[in-house]
């Protein structure tokens, strides 16, 4: 996904790389020295979110929970990180357990660098036995305070943080009186400050398409965040079927029915959630996205779009 | 929806709404000031030097976030003093009062220490601070308590807060001068005051402030200065803001009343013009008027012959009135804060809007200081 103003004058940009993704914040004015200020204060946002919640840094609240797991002991956490934990906790029960932020251990049976070159697909037993630490149930909670009690649990708020911090990021930008903007984190946007009638054309990328740049369609965005989930971020090819990166943490399998799902809603957060959720649902996503009344897009396995936001072909404005 | 309820409560997404945030960045700060008082008018010095008070302040202050709800300041200053006070009024041979300032010229250092560490919550915070002052003939302790809570949506702001000091004064050459030894000082303060955010530019907030001191008020070093025992203060300040977006500039405007039981009444207004220009600059020119009443023991003149009496020649407790003016300019280079200030201020019995005794020791001021500060 891109994002563009639809005035081609883009006034000032700020490129750099956090969370693994490549991060854009795009200014429609042109940028004062104190604007500048806010912009590398920003970036710093997003820094600090990577830090604390990375399951890669040694030093991260993640990784602190994660080491702990199985040891008995509870984890001292701070007020931000509990309630990113209540958020999960009703992503949790909105999804009926499909989005589990305990599901993370499942990626070790599905190693898809290992399972492509061998062609093979994990054994039914081992994705069994995996199971057993997978389940936010098991996950113990007391009031600033979270424990993992088996061995080989772990958490991971990948699939929040990064748009967390695109709110944030919005947030702070509004509060310094910076805008209008957008930030994107690797595919999750949301505009902030006023926008005057103004509109962002967001290009929405083809699944199937054989070029990675090529566009199946564009949305107009005006305010809100943006955000998609789908298998054709990432998939594998093993004995001629995709299979998608994301996981039901329920089955311990790989998720079928939709290829992509875009959402728009007030809070980057929210979008991307309701769009991991629809994905994790397969095809019964198309309802439970509908029911939940938010803007969507999805692109179905054969190519096939459907839903509530207005699209334009490339060249329509 | 569940999900929108659920992502308003994480923390990053509420920001404006998160009134009391402790520092998120850690700052350092020095600044130097350079306070230099005129020259006594010769016309009024009997005898003894007319230079007066030089003072060199150096200024040092680190902010610095600790854990995640914890601010702590370290504020510490040290000050070098030079030059000559006033040491007694008489009435000179022709009938006019005159002084006489100390004989040699005066060193002193001083240094200040205070430490603060507040904590944060989401409607308010609360912290507890300690400070320690020395001089070579002075020792004080102090140690406070405040707190704050915000109301009505963060609109208003209640806060109150107490304080306690303790001053031991040892004065230097006390047998030469026949002054006092080891004497002491207690004080005792309270403050309440309320803030209210009026609209998006602008805010008011109006506070009242109680101290008393207990003990040794007097000045050692002025021939024949007796003063009461014990003081009550009542301070009633007053402060108005308010932003004008399309000038870019903010507006504050102070008063302050204040009444203590020594007789001294004082009004002070102040007002400054925060004009900035650019992201970069800021020029502020404000001016301030104060004006006090003369305390009930104040003397023109010492009165040696009854030693028992509560008497003062102590310019600071005439009547008088002052004005003075100052620039501020500061600028910021990425993480560095500049600051330059000016001040002039110039005082004169007839500037008094009280009646009642005035001095001859009336004192002009300029006081120029930079300052330099760094965020990281």
């Amino acid at each position: 996904m891109s994002a563009t103003p639809s005035d081609p004058v883009k006034k000032f940009h700020y490129r750099f790389r956090a969370m693994g993704s490549p991060c854009e914040i795009i200014l429609e004015q042109e940028c004062k020295d104190t604007s500048r200020a806010v912009v590398s204060l920003l970036e710093k946002e997003v820094r600090r979110l990577e830090n604390q919640y990375s399951r890669f840094l040694p030093n991260s609240i993640t990784t602190r929970i994660n080491e702990s797991a199985g040891h008995g002991i509870s984890i001292a956490i701070d007020r931000e990180t509990e309630k990113l934990l209540d958020y999960a906790d009703t992503c949790y029960e909105q999804s009926d357990g499909l989005f589990d932020i305990t599901s993370g251990s499942l990626r070790k049976i599905w190693n898809y660098h290992d399972l492509e070159q061998k062609q093979v697909l994990p054994d039914d037993s081992v994705i069994r036995k995996e199971l057993e630490k997978v389940g936010w149930k098991k996950v113990e909670r007391q009031p600033g305070r979270i424990c993992l009690p088996l061995i080989g649990m772990e958490i991971d708020f990948g699939g929040i943080v990064k748009e967390y911090a695109v709110d944030c990021v919005a947030a702070i930008a509004e509060a310094r009186g910076i805008g209008p903007g957008i930030v994107e984190l690797g595919g999750d946007i949301r505009m902030f400050g006023n926008t005057t009638g103004e509109s962002w054309r967001v290009g929405i990328r083809d699944p199937h398409g054989a070029v990675l740049s090529s566009t199946i369609a564009f949305i107009k965005v005006q305010q809100g965040g943006i955000a998609t989930s789908g298998d054709y971020e990432r998939y594998s090819l093993i004995k001629g079927k995709k299979y998608s990166h994301i996981l039901n943490p329920l089955t311990g399998w790989p998720v079928e029915g939709l290829s992509s799902v875009t959402v728009l809603a007030d809070q980057c957060i929210v979008a991307g959630s309701a769009a991991s959720i629809a994905v994790l649902k397969g095809e019964k996503g198309i309802d439970w996205i509908k029911a939940l009344g938010l803007p969507f897009l999805c692109i179905d396995q054969r190519g096939r779009t459907s839903g509530t936001i207005e699209q334009f072909k490339q060249g329509g404005f | 929806m569940a999900l929108t309820a659920s992502a308003l409560a994480l923390p990053g997404i509420s920001v404006p709404a998160k009134a009391d945030t402790p520092p998120t960045e850690s700052s350092i700060g020095y600044r130097i000031s350079s306070y230099k008082e005129d020259k006594l008018p010769e016309k009024f010095l009997l005898t003894g030097s007319p230079e007066r008070y030089d003072i060199t302040i150096h200024q040092f202050q680190l902010v610095t976030p600790v854990g995640e709800n914890y601010g702590l300041t370290l504020n510490s200053s040290y000050e070098s003093m030079s030059g000559a006070s006033p040491w007694y009024a008489i009435r000179s041979f022709d009938g006019e009062k005159s002084i006489v300032m100390s004989g040699a010229t005066i060193h002193e250092q001083r240094r200040d220490y205070n430490l603060t560490m507040r904590r944060y919550h989401d409607n308010g915070n609360y912290a507890i601070s300690l400070g320690t002052s020395k001089e070579n003939d002075y020792d004080s302790w102090s140690g406070g308590f405040d707190m704050s809570r915000n109301f009505n949506d963060n609109q208003a702001t209640l806060s109150g807060g107490i304080s306690m000091s303790n001053d031991d004064i040892n004065p230097t050459d006390a047998a030469l001068f026949n002054r006092v030894m080891d004497e002491s000082k207690r004080t005792a303060s309270g403050f309440f005051s309320v803030s209210q955010i009026i609209n998006q530019n602008s805010f008011f907030q109006s506070s009242l402030n109680v101290t008393r001191h207990n003990g040794f008020l007097t000045d050692p070093y002025k021939l024949g200065d007796r003063r009461p025992e014990s003081k009550t203060q009542i301070a009633w300040s007053n402060a108005y803001r308010r932003f004008f977006t399309s000038l870019d500039a903010a507006m504050h405007l102070d008063l302050r009343l204040y009444d203590d039981s020594f007789g001294i009444n004082s009004v002070t207004l102040d007002a400054s013009w925060y004009q900035n220009y650019g992201d970069n600059w800021q020029i502020t020119p404000s001016i301030r008027y104060y004006s006090q009443s003369a305390a009930d023991f104040f003397t023109p003149a010492n009165d040696f012959s009854s030693p028992a009496l509560l008497n003062s020649s102590d310019y600071r407790l005439a009547a008088y009135g002052a004005v003075s003016g100052g620039l501020q300019l500061l600028t910021r280079l990425d993480n560095l804060t500049l600051t330059f200030v000016l001040e002039r201020y110039v005082t004169d019995d007839g500037y008094s809007i009280y009646g009642g005794y005035s001095s001859p020791a009336l004192v002009n001021f300029t006081r120029m200081s930079l300052g330099v500060s760094y965020t990281f």
